[in-house]
């Protein structure tokens, strides 16, 4: 973190955050959100894969 | 040669006038009848400027229509919109108002082009002027220069499609660039015709560009023109729906239009912007993202003047659920997609459950976008009384990528008062294996700074010491509000 955030957080009593708590989000996000994002972004660019190469397609006329 | 001539506006037939003053090439008739019903009556003059240079038809002029056997005009008519305070001497060759402001009673122009049929070009009207248009619109501001006088008009640039050298698709692509090249110095104007160029490898000709695009052509087209496109498409996976229209309106909120394809429809159009449901929402939503509380969206679709309606009525002929996917053209720098956003935040509000202030889960209503820092800070010292010093002294000194994913967490209750109950700002330059992207995380009470400096995992709590009983608003600033003339 920025030296000039630290000391001016630390100037209005910031304290650290407790480590367990963060310890336990990291392994929570880690462990089930990460991978869960991971695979989405590999599902979405099979998907607009699929859309990319689909037949040229007509466009409607103007009314 | 250029003439000016006025014609009040006093019921839609008025509007009639306008094929006694343009030649039938220009296809007045049908001009007029699209004014008659999507122009709302506080327009009440139009002065038509005939032997207009148009850039965008002189370009599909030049390498098209001038090919041909039949012979085209190369100038065209613009068709400019005023309120009730604005006359047009003609003598004098001025436009006349009380206040001398003729801009400030400006709503902007439609190009008329001498093709015969689908004449509309070139048009950037205010949405404030066309009928049935509500919520918020992405917007740009455009300078029109008319008779000496230089006259501002905010709205989103669209036109009709040719049908011969344009489509639907490639004007859907031109009216993205075209607001981008007037919302942003670092992309350069791209014609009408410079947009079928680069949907191929090769010069397409006067045929090819009639057949159509594909999504990947769309998708080289704003790779060519220097924006960074992704590809969403509609899943059919549980949850899937909801998750779709979720970063479709991640990505509209965040202020970038939308290329959308409906392959039912073999249509493309842009999506601009959205209302909210009128209805109040109450706990359980249907599902915590904002698409519970989605109205209708606003569409630039070619086959009408802008800003239609795209709502359970079907008032444009589709509906939501006919839009398979999206484009969204992203500036550089924005690597982390609005699908990961919704994942982390939902895992970030179970586990900030025991630090802050945040609705239940089935309370709740999450909201996500892009800004950049300079925006959040501009938010910050507009609202630095609501955000208290500690606050906007720490967003004043935190040091983050240029973009930011903004997160707001709210009640029912209070996304019904526009409020809200925490924020995440997120990195959106982070990888989707980062674990904690965070930059800072606040409620009413308290703010975590995460350090992202730092290869320990480590972070700041600190009181904010705002003024007692001052809820936070919610941050609206990528979308302007459609204010209809009346």
């Amino acid at each position: 973190m920025d030296d000039e955030l630290t000391t001016f957080l630390a100037s209005h009593g910031a304290v650290a955050v407790d480590p367990a708590w963060l310890q336990g989000l990291v392994e929570d996000m880690s462990s089930t959100v990460v991978p869960a994002i991971v695979a989405e972004i590999q599902e979405r660019e099979n998907l607009a894969a699929e859309l990319r190469y689909a037949p040229v397609r007509r466009a409607i006329q103007a009314d | 040669m250029s003439s000016y001539s006025w014609i009040t506006i006093g019921v839609p037939d008025d509007y009639d006038q306008i094929a006694a003053i343009v030649d039938p090439v220009f296809d007045p008739n049908s001009v007029a009848g699209a004014l008659r019903n999507a122009i709302s009556p506080g327009v009440k003059g139009v002065l038509i400027e005939t032997g207009y240079i148009d850039k965008d038809y002189r370009s599909t002029f030049y390498n098209f229509y001038a090919k041909k056997g039949r012979v085209y005009r190369s100038d065209c008519v613009r068709l400019h919109f005023f309120d009730g305070q604005v006359n047009f001497d003609q003598t004098k060759t001025a436009l006349l108002c009380p206040d001398d402001k003729p801009g400030d009673h400006y709503y902007g122009y439609i190009v008329l082009r001498p093709t015969l049929v689908s004449t509309i070009g070139r048009s950037i009207l205010s949405p404030d002027i066309r009928n049935g248009a509500h919520g918020m619109v992405i917007q740009s501001e455009h300078q029109v220069h008319l008779l000496g006088y230089k006259l501002q008009v905010w709205g989103f640039p669209s036109m009709a499609q040719h049908t011969d050298i344009a489509v639907c698709a490639h004007v859907s692509c031109w009216a993205i660039l075209r607001h981008y090249s007037e919302r942003f110095p670092q992309h350069r104007e791209l014609l009408i015709h410079e947009i079928t160029k680069l949907a191929q490898q090769f010069d397409p000709g006067g045929l090819t560009p009639s057949l159509g695009l594909n999504v990947l052509q769309a998708e080289r087209i704003f790779q060519a023109a220097g924006s960074y496109p992704l590809i969403v498409k509609r899943d059919k996976l549980p949850g899937g729906d909801e998750r779709f229209v979720g970063q479709l309106l991640a990505y509209l909120e965040s202020g970038f239009p939308l290329f959308i394809a409906m392959s039912e429809h073999a249509h493309a159009i842009v999506v601009v912007g959205h209302s909210w449901t009128g209805a109040a929402a109450v706990p359980p939503p249907a599902g915590s993202l904002t698409q519970s509380q989605l109205g209708s969206l606003v569409a630039v679709d070619d086959n009408h003047l802008p800003y239609i309606c795209i709502d359970a009525a079907g008032t444009a002929g589709y509906q939501l659920d006919d839009i398979d996917a999206f484009i969204v053209p992203l500036p550089d720098k924005i690597y982390y997609p609005a699908s990961a956003v919704d994942r982390q935040s939902t895992l970030l509000h179970q586990k900030l459950g025991t630090m802050m202030n945040l609705p239940a889960s089935g309370d709740l209503i999450r909201r996500f976008y892009v800004t950049t820092l300079s925006a959040l800070r501009r938010f910050a010292r507009e609202r630095a009384s609501q955000l208290g010093d500690v606050l906007v002294g720490a967003i004043m000194r935190l040091r983050t990528s240029q973009f930011i994913w903004v997160v707001e967490y709210s009640s029912c209750e209070q996304w019904n008062k526009g409020q809200v109950a925490a924020r995440a700002f997120l990195d959106a330059t982070a990888s989707p294996y980062d674990p904690t992207p965070m930059w800072l995380v606040h409620d009413e009470n308290t703010a975590i700074f995460f350090d992202r400096g730092s290869s320990v995992n480590a972070a700041n709590l600190v009181d904010l010491k705002r003024p007692s009983g001052t809820p936070l608003g919610r941050m609206e600033q990528n979308l302007r509000p459609i204010v209809p003339l009346v």
